[in-house]
């Protein structure tokens, strides 16, 4: 027998809840800032370089990118991590199969990781270009569309993966 | 979007009251120092401005921000997921509404009473554990923005749920007569529905930020300088030692060209509490203005003996080291305001000065 709407809901948020604290515990460690935070940034700080320079003069080091003069450091909260892990943990609560679940991880995780580079390159642009309107750019624009577009990722996951009989499989 | 402009800011201006008169309430129970408050809605406002001041305006900003982004994206899921009733709508509505006044009023009280002790010392110098609180404020700005992030998501996802759980109760309803047409597409209300819904998200969102984005650059706080000074003498009368009052009050003498009155107050605000760095800063510039670089370079000096990390310090001590000739030194020190803030980093000035030093140096 399916069970019912509000247990299906009442088991989601809790759930959700439950692998977002997981993840953020597991992601606020030293481990996590040496083996993932740090590396990231780093590995977005390159990644933005080549399409950097075809438009002015770029150069890296370490974190710190440099577009036309303008610097900025990629930190912790600019690596994409926040994003993918609600993104994750909105998958692993959805009631659906493991494999839609796998499918969610290997479709989410590329995506978002492209969407934040962008984020990361057309900031460094508004930086060096039109600095009066950087920060809010980068606090009022792009901290919104990360989480819509991440939630736009989840729900063509949900609509393409996610078969309608699992809410009646558990 | 400019049509819509004087409403926003009338509820906006409605809600920071809000947001300033709770969080007064709040801070009220915890322990802090004595401050001019007022009950009535401008003096609430006029509470935030006048005992945070700079940071007074950046949360008038911040809370115009949330409030916008919150009742926007909400207001974009509410209408956008078909729920089968209004009644449906209204009813999460009025709980996300609800629910972004508690959450903001509770963060904002907080924030201010750790900007208080950490942040604020960056324009009023009132107390001096930056390391440690700094670090903190940092952690709970991150908390923040997470919480800003992470509710709207949420709120969307059970809203999703829901009509998918709806959708998948009709379609089984129904199933014994889809079976003839096996193969079939969707129906095609469905599909519209579905693009109605993705059309309606998008639409409402970007008219949401756009309306924030020409709201604020439009409106962007500026209080009277007269109600900060009305507040900051009121302390004095209260308590003539505060120190971040004559800070203050130095700081209008300055601003309305009183330079040596001004210095009289910032050597007051300094006398009664010696730890204060940013008066220190202040002093400096304004011996500075006199062209006094000697007892700038001075005052600067000893602001980064306290905080060895204020990167304005290094930086205008700097410069002060270059007028009297010590090129080498002031590199030194602008070398370091620049590794300490990435903002003096994109200096322009500093970056070409800096050059400049180095060919002479090295």
């Amino acid at each position: 027998m399916a069970p019912s709407p509000r247990r299906l809901i009442i088991q989601f948020c809790l759930l959700f809840f439950v692998f977002i604290l997981l993840f953020t515990f597991l992601l606020s460690t030293d481990l996590a800032n040496r083996y993932l935070h740090e590396p990231l940034a780093r590995l977005i700080a390159n990644s933005s370089l080549p399409f950097l320079a075809v438009f002015g003069r770029a150069s890296v080091s370490g974190n710190i990118l440099n577009f036309n003069g303008f610097g900025a450091a990629i930190v912790e909260a600019c690596n994409g991590i926040l994003p993918t892990y609600i993104y994750l943990s909105a998958v692993f609560a959805f009631p659906s199969r493991w494999r839609a679940k796998g499918w969610g991880v290997v479709i989410g995780i590329p995506l978002i990781f492209l969407i934040n580079l962008i984020r990361v390159i057309t900031l460094m642009m508004f930086g060096a270009f039109q600095p009066e309107l950087f920060e809010q750019v980068h606090i009022y624009v792009w901290q919104a569309l990360v989480i819509a577009l991440s939630m736009g990722i989840w729900i063509f996951w949900a609509e393409r993966f996610v078969r309608p009989d699992s809410l009646g499989s558990r | 979007m400019v049509i819509g402009l004087p409403w926003w800011w009338l509820i906006q201006h409605v809600f920071i009251t809000f947001l300033a008169a709770s969080a007064e309430r709040v801070l009220r129970l915890v322990d802090h120092p004595p401050l001019v408050t007022s009950l009535d809605p401008q003096g609430g406002a006029i509470f935030i401005h006048s005992y945070i001041t700079g940071l007074g305006q950046a949360m008038a900003s911040l809370g115009g921000a949330l409030f916008h982004f919150y009742i926007v994206v909400t207001l974009a899921l509410v209408v956008a997921v078909p729920f089968r009733t209004w009644a449906g709508r209204i009813r999460l509505a009025g709980l996300a509404v609800g629910v972004i006044a508690l959450v903001t009023t509770a963060l904002a009280a907080v924030k201010i009473k750790l900007a208080v002790e950490a942040e604020a010392i960056a324009n009023l110098g009132i107390t001096l554990h930056t390391v440690r609180e700094k670090n903190f404020l940092e952690s709970f700005d991150k908390f923040l923005v997470f919480g800003m992030l992470l509710f709207p998501a949420f709120l969307f996802l059970v809203s999703y749920l829901s009509f998918w759980i709806e959708s998948r109760n009709e379609d089984s309803g129904k199933q014994g007569n889809s079976r003839k047409k096996k193969g079939a597409s969707r129906r095609p209300h469905r599909e519209r529905s579905r693009w109605l819904t993705w059309g309606t998200t998008a639409a409402l969102g970007l008219a949401g930020f756009t309306a924030t984005w020409a709201f604020l650059a439009v409106t962007r706080e500026e209080s009277d300088p007269w109600e900060y000074r009305t507040s900051w003498e009121k302390v004095l009368e209260l308590n003539p030692s505060y120190a971040p009052a004559h800070y203050n009050v130095g700081l209008f003498e300055e601003k309305a060209g009183r330079l040596d009155l001004a210095i009289e107050h910032y050597e007051l605000a300094m006398k009664n509490d010696p730890n204060l760095f940013q008066v220190y800063l202040t002093l400096g510039n304004a011996y500075y203005k006199q062209g006094q670089f000697q007892l700038a370079a001075q005052r600067y000096k000893k602001s980064i003996l306290i905080e060895p990390e204020f990167a304005h310090g290094h930086k205008n001590l700097g410069i002060s080291l270059m007028h009297l000739g010590f090129d080498c030194d002031a590199l030194r020190h602008l070398e370091e305001s620049m590794r300490l803030d990435l903002g003096l980093y994109n200096d322009p000035l500093l970056q070409s000065e800096t050059e400049r030093l180095r060919s002479i140096c090295r």
